[in-house]
């Protein structure tokens, strides 16, 4: 039952990526901008740009751009960079592990707290426990990430000097270094994430906390954190595994304000920059896989529910 | 459970042992890891473009003083001196014959001919101005023996020392003949020079980092470093320029000493770093850069000198001045097109932009029979250090009596847009802002904005006028230091009249570094030779 699913969905990718690309296709052209005069510089003349224009192919019709783009997709090559001239999936391939590392970490170092705070939350329902959860996760999540980034800058980094300013330190120079750089990123993005997945917990376990399964497993003598997490907590998780998939997708797909507070070179702040330049397979390239990869978490997602809640039935 | 208890528990011990280990893993006794000396620089832009032929983003033409040579260089008194070639003219001045010193290699190891240099000459040519100028007026160029170029011309032109040794946009930077061979409007694909600095093609990422290597095999000239001429000397083993989009983040990693220069830091943000006694901040460029008002001939209102006049009559330096540095310490009312400092500075026709003309430029505009056509001025809101000039505009234009429609977009957008010759109403527009550095304006040949040949070779907004020809032509003729001060004294006078653009104000970026870096030369270029790290 779950193979043939998985197949349809795999199969409905096509369809979707392919309106993907036509979509971010046709928009970059349409909108505003040329690569041309951005690859020219200030001080070039009309007649250099028109050259440039002619040279990058972008005086030809925009159905004859497309069909070479398209082409050029179906085997694989997401084109070159108007600007650098390097291949697209090179420059995305070294965005790529940054983006990757602080996805994880603020993912993982997020649910890590944010679930057992939930927890408590809910189990100390009306007490000043469950009130202090509340109000911090309010003002975690109304407080803007830049604000969250320089404060923990200035305190950890520049007055203490415990960590560096920013960078990025891959893992191949060495553990150390890549987890003294990402510590600070990680804990920024973390703040917002911990008390959203915080609040969805706990409102979540509140819900499962009122059940009768859950009386009756208490009163047949059993502890209350086996009551909390075998019974309460695998039920509630699923609205909870909704947020922490979701947030892992628009992390993937750049945590542009952090990776340029920290300065880390990930896909963010390529999408950004690709925008600013209008390198348009560039940004093609990115909005490509990031699509690619919504899909393929969405998917991950749904069979993830199969696991935790046996009840779940896709046809 | 007591606390001894507690100390015994294998979970605990665990947990201990887990944290003690991540703390020694995660702990590296400095942020300077290098054991050879690295310079870190913030540059005041990413490099993207490497083909410093393509494009004339300052940020390329940096790139290029890294790693390529050239023939000739500048010194700080605007003198042409040799670098890569010594020269001699005939008497007739129409024979120029370049000679390359000794020792001179590509980075492949092989070595620098006469070929390589014509066909790098003639790559520049295609696209500069000044080369333009000068293969149109050649009869011979070629490479007579390995060591010597032989251009021979058809008329004299004052300029061509100066062209070779040219600082800004488009430096005739030399390659090797097979890269050289390219289309100027292709980007190549290799990175050779004969400079003193490797790039390391492996190690840039586009947005992230550029490295260059010091050439080992680099023979510097004797004499001392002065701009572009003098000897390159270089102190370090690598540079790498870092890109850091936020500015708080590059002073914060220069205060923490992760970084070691940041070319041009926001002036807001200067008080903060020169409270630091480990850091130094300068402007570095003596010859600034100037703000710039331009508008379209093409339409009106802006086709009719007249309302030209209004409106100049309207803007004054210092308001521009304030709204975009603040510290007058770090600017200066200038009515030079040329540039202040350079050898051609005059204030001459510019005495209207240094005081408030309110009324004046009312009367005027009131003469001028201006119908109320609105002014599209393209606002770039993108950018901090060109978003204030439309936006002071604006108010002294509405204030003068125009009506004004200020118009919001990202500088990419106005980059693109003010190539549009269409009418404003369809996508043109009437008026932008933008900035120039000094080493792009110093002369009337390199200085686009007195391009005077229309919709057909002229610089947006397209002036079409006989006469900036007529004085360009003949400040490329001109041989004697004194005939071209006069022509261009001239000129600008004549400019200045029609209005053909607007000098809005002269102000020196500022670079700051950490003072165990040594040896910073001044210049109009950012350099890194001569430059040292203790």
């Amino acid at each position: 039952m779950v193979l043939p699913y998985i197949f349809r969905r795999l199969l409905a990718v096509v369809p979707v990526m392919l309106v993907v690309a036509l979509f971010v296709f046709l928009l970059l052209r349409l909108s505003p901008g040329d690569p041309a005069a951005i690859l020219a510089g200030d001080a070039a003349t009309p007649d250099q740009l028109a050259k440039i224009r002619q040279a990058l192919g972008l005086d030809r019709p925009i159905l004859v751009q497309l069909w070479l783009w398209l082409r050029q997709l179906l085997n694989g090559d997401l084109g070159v960079s108007l600007l650098s001239g390097l291949p697209v999936t090179r420059i995305i391939a070294q965005r790529l592990e940054p983006t990757l590392s602080l996805t994880i970490l603020t993912m993982l170092f997020s649910t890590l707290i944010a679930v057992p705070l939930g927890v408590i939350a809910a189990w100390q329902h009306r007490t000043i426990t469950d009130r202090t959860v509340t109000v911090l996760s309010v003002v975690a999540f109304s407080v803007p990430v830049f604000v969250i980034g320089y404060v923990l800058m200035l305190v950890l980094a520049i007055n203490l000097e415990w960590l560096p300013v920013q960078g990025y330190r891959s893992l191949s120079d060495g553990i150390g270094p890549f987890l003294r750089h990402q510590i600070l990123p990680v804990l920024t993005l973390s703040i917002p994430l911990i008390a959203l997945i915080a609040r969805i917990t706990r409102a979540s376990m509140l819900d499962v906390l009122d059940r009768d399964y859950i009386r009756t497993a208490r009163a047949k003598g059993l502890r209350e954190s086996a009551v909390l997490s075998r019974h309460a907590l695998r039920t509630a998780s699923l609205p909870i595994l909704t947020v922490v998939g979701n947030g892992f997708a628009l992390l993937i797909g750049g945590a542009i304000v952090t990776e340029s507070v920290f300065n880390l070179p990930g896909i963010g702040r390529l999408m950004v920059d690709a925008v600013l330049a209008r390198d348009y397979p560039v940004i093609q390239g990115v909005i490509l896989l990031t699509s690619a990869l919504y899909v393929a978490l969405n998917l991950a997602i749904d069979l993830i529910y199969l696991i935790l809640d046996p009840r779940v039935r896709y046809q | 459970m007591t606390r001894n208890q507690s100390l015994n528990n294998p979970a605990y011990r665990r947990i201990a042992l887990g944290l003690l280990l991540l703390a020694l893993c995660t702990w590296t006794p400095s942020p300077a890891f290098a054991t050879n000396k690295t310079i870190r620089a913030v540059m005041h832009s990413p490099l993207r473009v490497t083909d410093p032929i393509l494009t004339t983003a300052y940020i390329t033409r940096n790139h290029g003083y890294m790693i390529y040579d050239t023939l000739l260089g500048t010194d700080d008194k605007f003198a042409v001196r040799p670098q890569m070639a010594d020269w001699s003219v005939s008497a007739d001045k129409l024979t120029y014959s370049f000679t390359l010193r000794d020792g001179l290699k590509w980075h492949d190891g092989t070595p620098v001919t006469a070929a390589d240099c014509v066909a790098s000459i003639r790559r520049w040519a295609a696209k500069d101005g000044l080369g333009q100028l000068i293969l149109d007026n050649t009869e011979t160029l070629q490479a007579t023996n390995d060591k010597t170029i032989t251009l021979r011309l058809r008329n004299p032109l004052g300029f061509v020392l100066d062209a070779f040794g040219k600082l800004s946009s488009y430096p005739p930077f030399m390659m090797p003949k097979r890269i050289a061979e390219t289309s100027s409007d292709k980007a190549i694909t290799e990175h050779i020079g004969s400079g003193p600095f490797k790039f390391s093609a492996k190690e840039f990422q586009p947005g992230v980092r550029a490295v260059y290597e010091r050439n080992k095999d680099y023979v510097p000239r004797p004499e001392k470093v002065s701009w572009t001429a003098g000897g390159k000397r270089v102190l370090v083993d690598r540079v790498e320029w870092v890109v850091m989009p936020d500015p708080q983040t590059q002073i914060g990693a220069l205060q923490s000493g992760e970084i070691d220069l940041i070319e041009d830091i926001p002036f807001d943000l200067i008080p903060t770093l020169e409270r630091n006694r480990n850091i130094q901040v300068r402007g570095t460029d003596p010859l600034g850069s100037q703000i710039v008002g331009r508008m379209n001939f093409l339409y009106p209102p802006f086709n009719k000198v007249e309302i030209r006049r209004a409106a100049m009559l309207a803007l004054n330096q210092k308001d521009f001045l304030d709204a975009l540095v603040g510290n007058p310490k770090y600017y200066r009312l200038c009515g030079a097109m040329f540039a202040c400092n350079s050898a051609l500075a005059t204030d001459i026709g510019a005495k209207s932009l240094f005081s408030k003309n309110m009324d004046a430029a009312r009367k005027a505009l009131k003469a001028s029979g201006y119908d109320g056509t609105p002014v599209v001025i393209l606002h770039p809101t993108d950018v901090g250090i060109l978003k204030t000039h439309p936006v002071v505009a604006a108010q002294l234009l509405r204030q003068a009596g125009f009506k004004v429609d200020l118009q919001a977009m990202d500088w990419q957008t106005v980059v693109s847009r003010r190539a549009s010759q269409k009418p404003p109403a369809e996508g043109g527009w009437n008026m932008f802002f933008t900035l120039w550095a000094g080493s792009d304006v110093v002369d009337p040949l390199v200085n686009q904005n007195l391009i005077g040949r229309g919709k057909n070779g002229g610089w947006f907004g397209w002036p079409d006028d006989p006469k900036l020809e007529q004085y360009r032509a003949a400040y490329a003729q001109a041989v004697t230091p004194d005939e071209r001060k006069k022509i261009a004294a001239e000129l600008q006078a004549y400019a200045y009249d029609q209005v053909i653009y607007i000098p809005l104000g002269q102000f020196a970026r500022q670079t700051a570094w950490r003072k165990d870096l040594t040896g910073i030369v001044d210049s109009p270029i950012p350099l890194f030779w001569n430059l040292d790290k203790k």
